[in-house]
């Protein structure tokens, strides 16, 4: 347990232009993803016919839950380029005067 | 010191560079995630895998009363017309089905007479305002009684194209009721302009209302060529746009214009002007084409105005993204316009962004755009299975 959480507290340091933190952060958003869908709010981006998903909710109610999903879509997709090309970068930059990003 | 700042601000050149050449290479390559063939969306003979989903789901929603009224609940919140539009797309499209596949006509057409007699029937008790918004009510029509192109042009239009799948002698009179009522009010303004709104009359509308002038012509064996011929008269002089030569979208009775050339307007014009004069519709959706439709990395959209025209974003429009000015409802009835004109680059390129952007959701067969709603998923409908009523009219 405790080699799990100092592996997990390694991860969470990564420097932020690290492959490690590209791949963390697409975790993340894969699982804010995830959550999004399982609550349906892709229903919610009918917002962009202009048309309430739910007519119980007020308009920017609906609209925000649809624009919260289009974020995380357009993150997951978006986000999913710059891991390999992080990796090379990150390969050219990891001089030993460089900080030390773990790789997975 | 220095040496530490060097060597952050090595690394920040790097993760940056390397962030611009993640972009330029993963942006143009996104497109080919989402491109599929374009039979999978339009076919010259039979139905494309989309349109038997996207039918499924239409078909699922009139057999489930329940299930419809939630859907209409959710348009008629934001706008009444989107409810009676969805009729009139929907029986277009079962019309085009049918012919496609006479094996199917059996099924289609309890459908099709249980949405046009249940629209006759609301607007019957309810008057012509249950399908407009509420602004309809603000001022009174111009020429009484108040009459909606709108309504009583697609309504003609339904009823034409049920009878060319099948002809359907209850339908004959009340279709050339309308249309004699419509013929009357064109001759009587010197623009040939009809009310949809109080004192607002949309190109649209009149374009629909022209494509059932040449339907009835086929069916009854009328011959409204003259009137049509004239109306394109008249809106070549009246009705163009002088920057982008494309037709402008309303104007009012008089003649004053109201709005410019639009999207949402636009393609649909062009498609139903092909059964009136093709080469005027063609030259009309090269220009739309040109001002108004986009392709970029491979994906196709719709801008609501052309650069020279700054219209106010409306509920026709729907969400117009800044800065790209991609709009929901002219991208939408661009696929009418590029299936009717047989552009296939810029068919794919919007289906490409359709399955990219507008939330596909598929389940037991059924195709829904989560993105879009009824109306717009039935025009999507439409823009794949387009083409034989039209070609029956002009070619009987």
């Amino acid at each position: 347990m405790k080699r799990f959480f100092r592996f997990f507290r390694e991860l969470w340091k990564a420097p932020a232009f690290s492959p490690t933190a590209f791949v963390i952060r697409a975790i993340i958003i894969t699982v804010f993803f995830s959550i999004s869908e399982l609550l349906g709010l892709r229903e919610y981006t009918t917002f962009l016919s202009g048309t309430s998903a739910n007519v119980n909710l007020s308009w920017q109610t609906a609209s925000l839950l649809g624009l919260i999903h289009l974020f995380l879509y357009v993150a997951s997709r978006a986000h999913r380029c710059l891991e390999p090309l992080e990796r090379l970068k990150h390969s050219a930059a990891n001089s030993p005067s460089s900080s030390g990003a773990t790789c997975l | 010191m220095n040496s530490k700042f060097k060597t952050l601000f090595k690394n920040a050149c790097l993760g940056f560079a390397a962030f611009a050449l993640a972009t330029a290479i993963w942006m143009p390559c996104l497109h080919l995630f989402f491109r599929k063939p374009l039979s999978n969306l339009y076919q010259e003979k039979g139905i494309s895998p989309k349109a038997t989903q996207l039918a499924a789901r239409h078909l699922h929603l009139w057999t489930e009363p329940t299930l419809r009224q939630a859907e209409l609940k959710k348009m008629r919140t934001s706008n009444a017309e989107w409810d009676f539009m969805g009729r009139s797309f929907l029986v277009w499209s079962l019309v085009n089905m049918g012919l496609r596949d006479p094996e199917t006509k059996s099924r289609y057409l309890p459908v099709i007479d249980q949405i046009i007699e249940e629209t006759v029937k609301i607007e019957q008790q309810d008057g012509i305002y249950v399908f407009l918004m509420p602004y309809a009510k603000d001022q009174p029509y111009t020429v009484k009684p108040a009459r909606s192109l709108f309504i009583d042009g697609e309504i003609a239009l339904m009823m034409g194209a049920r009878r060319m799948l099948q002809e359907y002698p209850a339908y004959q009179q009340p279709m050339t009721e309308r249309l004699r009522l419509i013929e009357q009010r064109w001759l009587a303004n010197p623009l040939m302009a009809a009310e949809s709104y109080p004192d607002e009359c949309w190109t649209f509308d009149h374009a629909v209302a022209l494509a059932a002038f040449k339907v009835a012509d086929r069916l009854d064996g009328t011959d409204h060529s003259p009137l049509c011929q004239k109306w394109i008269a008249v809106a070549r002089e009246k009705l163009i746009d002088k920057t982008t030569g494309l037709l402008v979208s309303s104007y009012q009775t008089d003649g004053a214009p109201l709005d410019g050339p639009e999207g949402s307007t636009i393609w649909m014009v062009v498609h139903c002007l092909q059964v009136v004069d093709e080469p005027f519709a063609r030259n009309q959706y090269e220009r739309a084409r040109k001002e108004l439709g986009r392709v970029a990395l491979g994906f196709g959209y719709g801008t609501e105005w052309p650069a020279s025209w700054e219209g106010p974003r409306d509920i026709d429009s729907g969400v117009v993204i800044p800065g790209l000015g991609v709009s929901a409802g002219s991208s939408g009835m661009a696929f009418i316009a590029a299936s009717t004109f047989r552009d296939w680059d810029f068919l794919r390129a919007l289906a490409t962004t359709l399955d990219m952007a507008a939330f596909p959701s598929l389940k037991k067969g059924q195709l829904k755009y989560c993105a879009s709603n009824q109306v717009g998923d039935a025009a999507l409908l439409y823009a794949t299975v387009l083409g034989p009523l039209w070609e029956r009219t002009t070619h009987p």
